[in-house]
């Protein structure tokens, strides 16, 4: 099936105004429906990539959305286009109150109200914060201001999602209502960039991977990247739980077959080993 | 956030959260003028009682109001104890070179009493309402947008600079610190305000960030409908009329 492209990123380098390069000439592309994962060390120029992403910060080379090229005069169609959640919620949820940021997104694209309206109410009913939306930020939980910030962005129904570390410091059920919510904006088309430290979770939530540590140092299927320990390990990158046990009883002979990333694939493999 | 939340019993029901915002803004900051420019403890007197049964209305709680009360005080008792000591006047009572003034006592009294008053009628217009309903009221009435953003984006961040604050204390505490008056607690203390002043900085380019990326071109966006009834316009002729009725006693 030919996809249209929703991400090409080409040659892009960026330097922070004090020297520090954060990017060197990466290129990468993402068609739309497709999940991409994000990998890198701390400092490896994430953040600075997804800023690129929404037009936040602009370096040398390409990044291109849905084909076209952004500049100041494709700005604000880039930015209806590409929604990015940020990784702290506090950033991302600043008006008074939860329906309010919502509907500032959609009331930015020129939306006429009973539209806002209508997609406040979809994008707080899909996070599951419907009943909280006269709510003021400070009063929700840490778990609900996550899922509150992702409502922020689904509400403007943007084909391009960009996720920086949607996951981080949520408990386990918080985690895995996240990646149902990111795989079910995938299923509907959504390309969907998601830089992650969790590496368990990366085979949950995306189908390919970036290993990225200024420039790009490995990027492909998921299950080709996270069983090359060496790599990872050049990284200061964990292989998932799961693939690095049986990696580790390939290592030693144990077993010969496909490396398990996920649980379910993991049982069939010990079933065959027993 | 501990203590500050003026706004807790916004959601709660009385004729003065049913008012509509903007007639309730113009009504109470009239009645408020109408009480601080009184030169008589009578008329202040009025204007307080008068403040009195308006919180009562209300049904904010009693604790709710005194938690706020204490600042007023602080502020304005200092001028009770000074004034009848430095405005010269009939004496009330006097010791050696030292005496206590009716006119210095009255002025005092007058200051404190209208303090409270207009406090308290504050409260009661921060308390009825959500702070952005009367943020959006105020713009509605004429205040510049970039004020109304600026106080919008102030009242959410002051909790979130409040929460850094805490988690600082905290982190000091745990490392053994005591703030003592010794020169060195004031320079940890001033290097750790220094820190949360440029973590603030950071989070303000991240939200701005975050605004830009959300399409943000300079404007907030506002849904709320504000719809007049007659009942409110009775309720502000009422308040008025009581604010004219004090400059009358």
């Amino acid at each position: 099936m030919n996809r249209e492209m929703a991400i090409e990123v080409e040659d892009l380098s960026y330097t922070y105004s004090d020297g520090t390069r954060a990017l060197d000439k990466v290129s990468f592309s993402l068609a739309e429906g497709q999940s991409l994962a994000l990998l890198g060390p701390n400092g490896a120029g994430k953040s600075t990539l997804l800023l690129h992403l929404n037009g936040l910060l602009r370096g040398q080379g390409k990044v291109k959305i849905r084909d076209r090229e952004i500049s100041d005069e494709s700005l604000r169609w880039v930015r209806s286009q590409v929604g990015m959640v940020f990784q702290d919620p506090d950033d991302q949820l600043f008006m008074p109150r939860l329906d309010e940021d919502v509907a500032f997104g959609p009331a930015n694209m020129g939306l006429t109200q009973e539209e806002v309206d209508e997609r406040v109410k979809w994008a707080l009913q899909r996070v599951g914060l419907s009943d909280l939306s006269a709510k003021v930020p400070h009063r929700l939980s840490f778990g609900q201001r996550k899922r509150a910030a992702f409502a922020t962005v689904l509400s403007m129904r943007p084909p391009v999602l960009v996720l920086d570390e949607p996951t981080s410091n949520l408990d386990p059920r918080s985690r895995m209502e996240m990646v149902s919510l990111i795989r079910e904006q995938q299923r509907k088309g959504t390309a969907i960039i998601t830089a992650t430290h969790d590496v368990n979770l990366v085979p949950l939530l995306a189908d390919r991977i970036l290993l990225l540590n200024k420039s790009i140092v490995a990027e492909g299927d998921i299950h080709q990247i996270m069983n090359r320990r060496d790599l990872m390990d050049d990284l200061s990158l964990e292989m998932p739980i799961l693939a690095d046990l049986f990696k580790t009883l390939q290592e030693e002979s144990l077993y010969s077959g496909a490396i398990p990333f996920r649980k379910d694939e993991a049982v069939e493999a010990i079933r065959e080993m027993l | 956030m501990s203590g500050f939340d003026p706004e807790r019993y916004s959601g709660i029901d009385s004729p003065l959260h049913r008012w509509e915002t903007r007639v309730k803004l113009i009504s109470l900051f009239i009645l408020t003028i109408s009480i601080v420019i009184v030169g008589e403890i009578s008329q202040a007197l009025a204007g307080l009682i008068i403040a009195i049964l308006l919180l009562l209305i209300s049904r904010l709680p009693l604790h709710h109001i005194l938690r706020f009360m204490k600042w007023p005080f602080i502020f304005l008792l200092p001028l009770v104890i000074i004034l009848p000591f430095t405005v010269k006047g009939e004496a009330l009572f006097s010791y050696h070179s030292l005496a206590i003034s009716r006119q210095g006592l009255d002025l005092g009294l007058l200051f404190l009493i209208r303090g409270i008053a207009a406090t308290t009628l504050a409260l009661i217009i921060a308390g009825t309402a959500p702070f952005n309903v009367n943020i959006n009221g105020l713009k509605s009435l004429g205040m510049p947008a970039p004020l109304t953003q600026i106080f919008l984006f102030a009242y959410r961040y002051i909790f979130l600079f409040n929460e850094d604050l805490q988690t600082m204390r905290r982190s000091l505490a745990s490392k053994g610190f005591e703030m003592r008056s010794s020169a060195r607690s004031a320079r940890i203390m001033a290097m750790a305000v220094a820190m949360l002043l440029i973590r603030s900085y950071e989070r303000s380019e991240n939200v701005f960030n975050a605004m830009l990326s959300r399409g943000y071109q300079g404007v907030l966006p506002s849904s709320q409908k504000m719809m007049l009834e007659s009942s409110d316009l009775i309720k502000g002729f009422s308040v008025l009329a009581v604010a004219l009725f004090i400059q009358f006693i």
